[in-house]
């Protein structure tokens, strides 16, 4: 797929995503409460869609687009009222939009189901509009085609508009047929006098149309100011030699009626599409210049010259800015994606008689959209199960004492340098006997086996194990769980349940937030510089003798009246103990859990570049990877959500001396 | 002459425009070849230098060859404009 329809797929998905999410806004509240403001949202997306459509001459979709924009319009102006038999239709003309797209950039025919649906669909948009009796008619003159004379004269700066006139005549052409068109030359100048990014021509012909006038101008609306346009309705056909320099010219300006033409949603918000490719390039490259600006600084330090340190140290604030502003290029709200739950939710709810109130709470928060495209299978598969296993039935939940509609979170928010998104249902919960008796069954433990309520819970995420007593449409075939813990440890994150049973569930899943540069902390245990990232550091201080007897004598030190585990780097990476006068500790923090890393040196914030580090070290689980120091030298990147989960699950918190 | 850009569009045209005036400069009386294998597509601003261009070959009496202007989008530019005769192209 080239660039520019790579980019037309884009857009035509924003539009679409924006229509579903608004349809659903209009579907969680009563008719009543339906503003203005959200039918605009779904006209303009359909608006859009239908032009950018027309600038790749995709007629059927124009087509298309053009009978549902014209039954939005006939709503946001009063014509008609908005009804829930509407509400679905426009679901389901979002839906078959998406194929419709999919399809035509394939450049393959509709299916005969599809063929099918898209008939119903454009006979059900015109019934709408003619059941209301609406005047529409003259407006869209549906089977009545119009002929227009059309006249364009091109702008000396025409070209900065950055337009180009074919896309403008392809967008036309999916309207309507152009007839007899002339360009008029007359006006170029001599080639050596020529000014080659100057326009000096102009454009004459007949146009006919089913379309309003309206829309033959939207043609132009990106061009309004770089034009002089002329379009005058003509009744006879026949050839006409135009003399254009005879005709009297109007500008005519895009009407004021849109105050949301895409022009002016640009203008007022801008949004630049860029290939992801070059912003991972951007990024490749900016990693190399953080280690460039590492190697420098270590140069800086060593030649003992305070204002090349400065200059070394300004240097590197403004790196860390620039660093941090191409990271977030990648950083995108959630709530975009999480609108395909709204979906499913909204769609399992009509197939399985529940009422659910579904919830998103920290939409705005934002994580690599790498990573967000990678976490929406996964979560897709645990809203499936919430609606379905979660969620009783509102007989049920009444019976229970529970509020007949049951409910749904989906809540995203950051905590220690991860992002943590946990969906929270109010259904049955978790009945662990179930669970441990379906485990048995299934050989995956045995019949004496001792375990926690967290490993009872993550044994739901074992291969091929399910509960459900029957298969249903919604949540599969009891397949999946696994998958989902696999995808996203694939991500380096984690996943845990939690649940009471008649009380409800909720998984939490953790997630890094970025995938290649983090700010870190450098350290040194036994000779070996390592990288504790920086969100999860609470404090540092120093150990003191007190402390080692304290940890001698107990195994964890007290700190502010809290006791704190202590875990030496050194013993833990089995490296000798190095005679340091001075020791540190570093106090980490993950999840709920807090522990102190005993290390010899404390360095300080390091800008780190996050590299791999092959398959030499693939069995170490608590480095989650290596970066280059200045100097050339190696430093390994610890884990904290490893170590601190190794550590408490194994209960093997050193004694730290 | 075989023209380098992939894209004859505003970003190109002032640089392909130095070219063909530096090439017509030292023609002597030799056809003017372009060669458009390398072009995908072409806009209005190009357009408008290679009638200019048609129309100082005519005066000079310089042939002016077009040579495989086979891209889609070059072809549909040429198709919607009606530009066979402007650029003197066969129809």
């Amino acid at each position: 797929m080239n660039e520019e329809l790579e980019l037309f797929l884009e857009d035509m998905n924003d539009q679409l995503s924006i229509m579903e999410n608004t349809l659903l806004d209009i579907s969680d509240i009563s008719l009543e409460e339906v503003n203005k403001d959200m039918i605009d949202n779904v006209f303009r997306a359909m608006h859009t869609m239908k032009g950018n459509a027309g600038i790749f001459g995709y007629k059927t979709i124009v087509d298309f687009a053009h009978q549902a924009e014209s039954l939005l319009d006939e709503l946001r102006n009063n014509r008609i009222s908005l009804t829930h038999e509407m509400i679905d239709l426009f679901l389901l003309i979002n839906d078959h939009s998406k194929q419709l797209i999919e399809v035509t950039i394939k450049d393959e025919q509709l299916n005969d189901e599809q063929l099918i649906e898209h008939k119903n669909l454009l006979k059900s948009l015109s019934s709408l509009l003619n059941e209301e009796d609406v005047e529409v008619i003259d407006n869209i003159s549906l089977g009545n085609s119009v002929r227009y004379r059309i006249n364009v004269e091109l702008l000396e700066d025409f070209f900065k508009s950055g337009m180009d006139l074919l896309t403008i005549m392809k967008y036309l052409d999916a309207l309507g047929t152009v007839i007899d068109l002339k360009l008029i030359t007359d006006d170029i100048p001599p080639f050596n006098e020529l000014n080659p990014t100057l326009a000096y021509v102009k454009l004459s012909f007949e146009y006919e149309t089913c379309e309003a006038k309206s829309e033959i101008i939207d043609a132009f609306e990106f061009v309004v100011e770089d034009i002089e346009l002329n379009i005058e309705k003509i009744e006879v056909k026949k050839e006409l030699d135009v003399d254009i320099d005879n005709i009297e010219i109007v500008n005519i300006k895009t009407p004021k009626k849109d105050d949301f033409s895409p022009k002016n949603i640009l203008s007022n918000n801008f949004n630049l599409k860029v290939d992801s490719l070059k912003i991972d390039k951007l990024i490749n490259q900016m990693s190399e210049l953080v280690i460039a600006n590492a190697k420098i600084t270590e140069h800086a330090v060593n030649s003992g010259n305070t204002d090349f340190q400065e200059a070394v140290d300004d240097m590197s604030d403004i790196l860390e800015d620039v660093r941090n502003g191409v990271m977030n290029i990648r950083m995108v709200q959630v709530s975009d994606s999480f609108t395909k739950l709204r979906r499913i939710v909204s769609e399992a709810t009509k197939n399985t008689n529940k009422e659910i109130n579904f919830e998103i709470l920290g939409g705005e928060t934002e994580l690599d959209k790498t990573v967000i495209e990678k976490i929406l299978d996964p979560l897709v598969h645990i809203i499936r199960n919430s609606v379905d296993h979660g969620i009783e039935t509102s007989d049920k939940r009444i019976k229970n004492g529970k509020t007949a509609k049951g409910s749904i979170v989906l809540k995203a928010y950051h905590d220690s340098g991860t992002i943590v998104i946990q969906i929270i249902d109010d259904g049955y919960g978790i009945n662990k006997e179930i669970v441990l008796n379906k485990a048995i069954e299934k050989n995956l433990i045995s019949k004496d086996a001792n375990l926690s309520d967290k490993e009872i819970y993550d044994l739901i995420f074992m291969p091929g194990f399910s509960t459900a007593e029957k298969i249903s449409d919604i949540s599969g075939r009891g397949v999946g769980m696994d998958v989902v813990k696999r995808n996203i440890e694939e991500l380096r994150g984690e996943v845990h349940i939690d649940s009471k049973l008649g009380f409800g569930t909720t998984i939490k899943i953790r997630l890094p937030l970025t995938l290649a540069i983090i700010d870190g902390f450098l350290v040194e245990s036994s000779k070996l510089k390592f990288i504790i990232p920086l969100d999860s550091i609470q404090e540092c201080i120093e150990f003191t003798s007190s402390d080692k007897e304290e940890i001698e004598q107990k195994g964890y030190m007290t700190l502010r009246s809290n006791i704190l585990p202590i875990l030496d780097i050194s013993k833990h990476f089995s490296e000798p103990e190095t005679e340091q006068k001075r020791k540190n500790i570093v106090v980490v923090k993950y999840d709920d859990y807090k522990v102190g890393l005993k290390v010899d040196e404390l360095y300080g914030e390091f800008q780190t570049v996050i590299k791999p580090l092959g398959t030499l070290f693939k069995n170490v689980t608590d480095i989650s990877g290596g970066t280059l120091l200045g100097n050339g030298d190696i430093a390994l990147i610890l884990d904290i959500q490893k170590l601190i989960e190794h550590k408490i699950t194994h209960k093997e918190i050193e004694n730290g001396n | 002459m075989k023209i380098i850009f992939d894209e004859l569009c505003i970003q190109e045209v002032d640089s392909f425009y130095k070219i063909l005036k530096q090439e017509l400069s030292i023609l002597q009386g030799n056809p003017l070849i372009l060669d458009f294998s390398n072009v995908e597509k072409i806009d209005m601003s190009a357009i408008q230098v290679l009638i200019s261009l048609k129309k100082q070959c005519e005066i000079s009496n310089i042939d002016l060859i077009y040579l495989n202007m086979n891209s889609p989008q070059v072809q549909s530019s040429i198709d919607t404009f009606n530009l066979n005769e402007d650029l003197g192209l066969k129809s």
